[in-house]
C-alpha cells in the first residue's frame, strides 16, 4: 500500500513538474526576451545553443532551489550570476511593459514628440535606483 | 511580341556589395532566357553611405526601370510590394568577439531560465505545497527530501525539453523549435515597422 502510493507521488511530482515546464517557459519564450537579445547581437544561427542554455538553466536553477546543494566559485559565479539575472529582468521587465504598450499609450496622450531616448534612459535610471534602494534599504521582508 | 517577367522579391535581403542587383534581391523567371539576365542585371540601388543601413524600396520602381529598359517586358509581381535592402558594411569576421557575444546571451539565458524556475518556486510556494500533498498521500511529515520533489525535478526537466523540442542537436521531431518561430515573428514585425515608417515620412502627419 505504501509502496502504491509513494508511486501516485511520483507520478504526481512528475505531472507538476512537466506542466509547469511548460508555463513557465512558454512565458519566457512567448515575452520576447531572447529574440530580442539574440537580434541584437546578431547571432541567430546559435539559437539551439540558446535553448539548450535555457533547458539546462532551468533544470539547474531547479535542483539549486529544492535540493540546496553547493555550488563552487565563490564571489566570481555569484557576480556572473548577479549581472545575468539582472539583464534579463531588465529585459523581461520592459517586454512586459512593452506588451501592455504603457509607453506608446503616454506618448500618444501627451502628444510627446522629441526625446523620447530620454523617457527610456529615466526609466532605466528609475530601475537601477530602485533597485539600489530596495537592497540598501533592506526594504525586502 | 511580349513576355512575360515573373518577379517574386524577398522582404529583406542583406547585401554587402554597394551595387544592388534585381537578382540579388529577388527570385525571377521567363520563358525568354535574355530578357531574364537582362533584367536580373538590372540595379535596384546603389549604396552611397558608407555605414550600415537599411533601404525600404518599392516595387513599381523596378517595374518602372524594367519598362523604360524595354516596354514590351510584362511585369507580374508575385512577391512583397515593398522591400528592404539591408547594407551591412563588409568586415572581417571577428570569432572572438562573436563568440564572447554568444556566451554573454547565453549566460544571460542560463541564469535567467534559472531564476525564473526558482522565483516560480518561491511564489507558488511548491515545498509547501509539496509537504501538504505528501502528508495527505502517506499520513506523516516528510522527512528531508521526499520523492515527490525528485520527480517533480524529473518531470520539470522533460517538461521543458519536450517544450523546446531538443537538446543539444538531438531533435524530437522536425518542427522549427519555439524560439526559432519566435525569432521569424520577431524578424517580420521589425521588416513591417521599417516599410511602415517609410510610408510615413511622406505624409508628415501622425495620425492621432
Amino acid at each position: 500500500m505504501t509502496l502504491l502510493k509513494q508511486a501516485l507521488l511520483i507520478f504526481l511530482g512528475f505531472c507538476s513538474g512537466s506542466v509547469i515546464a511548460a508555463g513557465v517557459f512558454a512565458f519566457l519564450a512567448i515575452i520576447g526576451v531572447f529574440p530580442r537579445l539574440i537580434g541584437k547581437t546578431k547571432t541567430r544561427n546559435h539559437i539551439l545553443l540558446y535553448e539548450t542554455a535555457i533547458v539546462l538553466g532551468g533544470t539547474t536553477g531547479n535542483l539549486m532551489d529544492l535540493f540546496r546543494f553547493p555550488v563552487p566559485g565563490g564571489t566570481a559565479v555569484l557576480g556572473i550570476f548577479g549581472l545575468a539575472v539582472g539583464v534579463f529582468i531588465g529585459c523581461l521587465i520592459m517586454s512586459l511593459a512593452e506588451t501592455l504598450k504603457t509607453l506608446p499609450v503616454i506618448v500618444r496622450r501627451i502628444h510627446l514628440a522629441v526625446g523620447f531616448q530620454y523617457l527610456v534612459l529615466g526609466i532605466a535610471l528609475g530601475k537601477c535606483g530602485g533597485a539600489l534602494l530596495y537592497f540598501f534599504r533592506g526594504m525586502g521582508p | 511580341m511580349s513576355k512575360t517577367l515573373y518577379l517574386k522579391l524577398n522582404e529583406i535581403t542583406a547585401v554587402q556589395e554597394k551595387q544592388v542587383f534585381l537578382k540579388d534581391v529577388a527570385t525571377l523567371y521567363c520563358d525568354d532566357a535574355a530578357v531574364l539576365a537582362k533584367c536580373g542585371a538590372l540595379k535596384v540601388r546603389t549604396v552611397r553611405e558608407d555605414r550600415d543601413r537599411r533601404y525600404v524600396e518599392d516595387v513599381l520602381d523596378v517595374i518602372r526601370q524594367i519598362s523604360q529598359m524595354d516596354p514590351s517586358i510584362q511585369v507580374t509581381n508575385l512577391g512583397q510590394t515593398d522591400f528592404i535592402i539591408d547594407y551591412q558594411k563588409p568586415k572581417p569576421a571577428r570569432w572572438l568577439r562573436q563568440w564572447v557575444k554568444t556566451a554573454c546571451v547565453s549566460a544571460v539565458c542560463f541564469c535567467g531560465a534559472a531564476f525564473a524556475i526558482m522565483t516560480f518556486n518561491n511564489d507558488a510556494s511548491v515545498t509547501d505545497v509539496f509537504r501538504e500533498v505528501y502528508r495527505m498521500v502517506l499520513g506523516q511529515e516528510p522527512t528531508g527530501v521526499s520523492v515527490l520533489e525528485l520527480s517533480y525535478s524529473v518531470g520539470l526537466a522533460v517538461g521543458i525539453l519536450v517544450f523546446f523540442n531538443h537538446f543539444a542537436v538531438w531533435k524530437l521531431n522536425t518542427d522549427p523549435t519555439p524560439l526559432e518561430v519566435e525569432m521569424r515573428l520577431y524578424e517580420d514585425n521589425i521588416a513591417k515597422t521599417l516599410i511602415q515608417n517609410e510610408g510615413r515620412k511622406e505624409s508628415d502627419v501622425d495620425v492621432t
